[in-house]
């Protein structure tokens, strides 16, 4: 019995070491390029658009910087919130049921946050994406923005990351508005 | 990392306090003082290939050496686009063993080895193709050496045959994009003579 209790304090540790050591050196490729006022806010009395569009060749300080080349990926996304204020004067989220969207320019993957896609387009030259979406009832929102635009899909190749500015809203991303 | 070094710390001691006192009398597998092994674990999870020589010098020494050779076909396939950044290739590690344990039937032991390995590593390079920079990760080899140290227990069954677990870790010394640590972990099945 003793023997085994030996073996046992050696061969499982070395099982589960096995996995864990061989994945050490986990590799990221990945990229970070900064590009500001990528994406912008618009707000009516009915509704709020959010716009990206920036240039497959990001300008850079020296040389233009390729991001399908480097990303292989006809996508990137980024992500923000809808709010609403609630009647005890807190900021909720709105769910899916609670505005309409007209996708005018890439797509929307809607989850906890709304993922915007922007999508290359067919001469292959520009990302873009833009949606308005309208709230259903009247009342007080805020959107809010991630200054992050990442390439979808990139697992083959280096996912690329843009920091940008956001225009159209305050300085911590966000911009509240009325619905009337 | 700090897991790993802790578990590793944990089982050299415990190594240092597994000394046995049974038998008295001289094992018939003293006089054997050749044996060879085959790595079962790896062999299993990564269809790597490692055979084992070790001659034994004296009841506490012996030298050894083991080479690791080959990878799973999938592994070498998916190198090129998966998330890991090296790829061992081949490892040749000389060893030296000290037996913590007075029973040669089954025993502790500490080991310091030397890992002489070699293989492939990912770097991101950016290129211009006239009009725009772009990057993409390109795939070079290394070769490195490791020093390190392990501890292991060992037993065997009708004075000849040996299961021998081994585990620990070293560090590659010369080559910046080696990996950084060299995983030594074996569950070797093999023959005394």
């Amino acid at each position: 019995m003793k023997k085994y209790i030996y073996i046992l304090t050696l061969v499982i540790p070395a099982i589960l070491f096995t996995s864990c050591t061989e994945s050490d050196d986990e590799f990221f490729a990945s990229k970070i390029v900064t590009a500001n006022n990528l994406i912008d806010v618009n707000t009516t009395a009915n509704d709020v658009t959010v716009s990206c569009n920036f240039a497959r060749l990001l300008p850079q300080d020296t040389n233009p910087f390729d991001l399908y080349l480097t990303s292989t990926s006809e996508e990137f996304f980024f992500n923000y919130t809808l709010e609403k204020k609630n009647a005890s004067g807190n900021w909720e989220i709105v769910p899916e049921s609670g505005y309409s969207k007209n996708e005018v320019l890439g797509t929307n993957q809607i989850g906890e946050f709304i993922s915007a896609i922007c999508q290359l387009d067919v001469l292959e030259t520009n990302y873009q994406y833009e949606t308005t979406i309208t709230p259903s009832t009247p009342g007080d929102y805020r959107i809010r923005l991630d200054n992050e635009i990442v390439s979808l899909g990139s697992k083959d190749a280096v996912t690329v990351t843009i920091r940008t500015t956001v225009t159209g809203v305050d300085a911590s991303n966000s911009l509240e508005f009325t619905i009337l | 990392m700090k897991k790993i070094s802790f578990l590793f710390c944990f089982f050299l001691a415990l190594g240092s306090f597994a000394q046995t006192n049974s038998d008295s009398i001289v094992s018939p597998i003293v006089a054997k003082k050749n044996e060879v092994k085959i790595d079962a674990l790896n062999l299993i999870s990564n269809g790597r290939l490692g055979i084992s020589y070790e001659r034994f010098l004296n009841t506490d020494f012996s030298v050894g050496i083991t080479g690791m050779f080959l990878n799973k076909s999938s592994k070498k396939d998916d190198f090129a686009t998966d998330d890991t950044r090296t790829l061992i290739d081949y490892q040749v590690i000389p060893y030296v063993r000290y037996a913590l344990s007075k029973s040669a039937v089954n025993l502790y032991y500490v080991e310091a080895f030397s890992s002489i390995n070699g293989g492939q590593y990912k770097e991101l390079v950016t290129l211009n193709n006239g009009s725009a920079d772009y990057v993409v990760t390109s795939v070079k080899d290394y070769n490195d050496v490791a020093l390190g140290a392990s501890v292991g227990y060992k037993f065997y069954i009708k004075e000849s045959f040996v299961v021998d677990v081994t585990i620990g870790m070293g560090k590659n010394l010369f080559h910046a994009d080696s990996p950084k640590t060299i995983s030594r972990l074996g569950i070797n099945l093999g023959y005394r003579f």
